[in-house]
């Protein structure tokens, strides 16, 4: 399954309503829609600048990891209706020892489509195998500064060297099994420019998807200067060389065509709430749903889950508008 | 007195414990895991007794950080305790 159309047919599909009603039918004929974004352990081993690990009062508030049991739970009551299972979200999974573990969950729950996102600096040759042999389809990849010195100064603690070997490991992996390597890229004022680097120093065709974004504030993160004005005029320009390296390297190119529309809101978000399922050692995505003695199907009939979706297509945007909106640009795709 | 304890086969790797009190603990280049310097272990536990109380505060945010809830700190000066 390739999950990036999916994305695209989201983005082309402007109309709420349309959507609402497109989840309506796929919950009802007991359908796979959700994604389900899950964080097995809540620590990190690296301080990214433009990250909330650099707060230390934040860090002491993240507690716990699943056992084994639980997470038997969790995929028993929610992995059989998830479109997508994404392993780490807001915390790095490689710190999680049976990671290739949940893979496997997912593969037993027939999950389309399994990524997990990384720092990537735990990973080994080996570890990298045993998630592929488990069934991994992606690898999104954190990369936050193009050159040594840049990267090591927003990825605090994180080696470069490491960071190549891994990128360079996926490249030689990449003949004997099939899965997508994605990095995502956080830009501000002070990495901004070197991404016109970018394909000097990381090869196009160790990678399929590239997601370019704009910092967000996310807490008290150490790098605060979320101010992206200085990089308006010269930000069309660099993203559509970009743009046309990808598009001859056949990589799909996920960044905002402008920095001229970043406060006002996603407009493709509207559905975030009834498919974004975020799971953790501590809190389990809605309200009131007992995952250890439910499952999704039976906790969305006991909620009136189906007619909340149903009468969400008569609802117009702004009655919609209070809902979670997690990305503060719009995705253009290549 | 304070009294550390590690109990070193749950440890994940997060090295906020190093962070937090670098003169009582280090990452081991082998395994990836904390090491409690100067301890001695038992079962697995791994635990150092030190006269010397102004490690308590360290010890006692690396206990708070750990993610995974497996150092402890007590201190047998009552004017400390967690």
């Amino acid at each position: 399954m390739n999950v990036y159309r999916l994305l695209r047919l989201n983005r082309k599909i402007k109309n709420h309503r349309i959507k609402f009603l497109g989840l309506f039918l796929l919950h009802k004929f007991n359908k796979r829609y959700l994604a389900v974004n899950l964080d097995p352990v809540m620590a990190c081993n690296l301080r990214c600048k433009m990250c909330y690990f650099t707060d230390d009062d934040y860090v002491k508030t993240l507690k716990g990891q699943f056992k084994d049991k639980d997470l038997d739970l969790v995929a028993k009551s929610i992995f059989s209706r998830a479109l997508k299972l994404q392993i780490g979200c807001g915390t790095e999974p490689t710190l999680y020892k049976n990671l290739a573990r949940i893979v496997e969950l997912g593969k037993r729950y027939k999950v389309p489509y399994i990524s997990i996102t990384t720092n990537a600096n735990l990973l080994t040759e080996e570890k990298i195998e045993e998630l592929l042999k488990a069934g991994l389809d992606e690898f999104t990849i954190s990369l936050h500064g193009v050159t040594k010195k840049s990267y090591e100064n927003f990825m605090k603690k994180a080696s470069y060297e490491k960071f190549q070997n891994v990128f360079n490991t996926f490249a030689r992996l990449k003949s004997k099994h099939r899965f997508k390597v994605r990095i995502n890229y956080t830009f501000n004022k002070d990495n901004f420019y070197e991404l016109n680097d970018f394909f000097a120093h990381f090869s196009a065709k160790n990678f399929d998807i590239l997601q370019i974004r704009p910092i967000q504030n996310i807490g008290n993160t150490e790098y605060n200067d979320f101010d992206l004005s200085t990089l308006t005029e010269d930000y069309p320009k660099l993203i559509q060389s970009i743009r046309e390296a990808c598009r001859q390297n056949n990589i799909v190119l996920m960044a905002p065509s402008t920095l001229a529309g970043l406060t006002n809101e996603n407009q493709s978000s509207f559905v975030f709430d009834y498919t974004f399922c975020y799971v953790s050692p501590n809190s389990f995505w809605k309200e009131g749903f007992n995952w250890r003695q439910e499952s999704f199907n039976e906790f969305s009939k006991r909620i009136g889950w189906s007619q909340t979706l149903f009468s969400n297509i008569f609802k117009s945007k702004a009655k919609l508008r209070s809902l979670s909106n997690k990305l503060n640009y719009e995705i253009e795709f290549s | 007195m304070v009294i550390v304890t590690l109990q070193r086969k749950k440890c994940i790797g997060c090295t906020y414990c190093v962070e937090m009190a670098p003169n009582q603990f280090q990452m081991s280049k082998k395994d990836g895991k904390t090491v409690l310097l100067h301890a001695e272990g038992k079962k697995g536990f791994f635990t150092i007794k030190h006269n010397d109380d102004t490690i308590f505060d360290a010890c006692e945010n690396a206990s708070k950080a750990c993610p995974v809830k497996i150092i402890s700190v007590k201190t047998t000066n009552k004017n400390n305790h967690i």
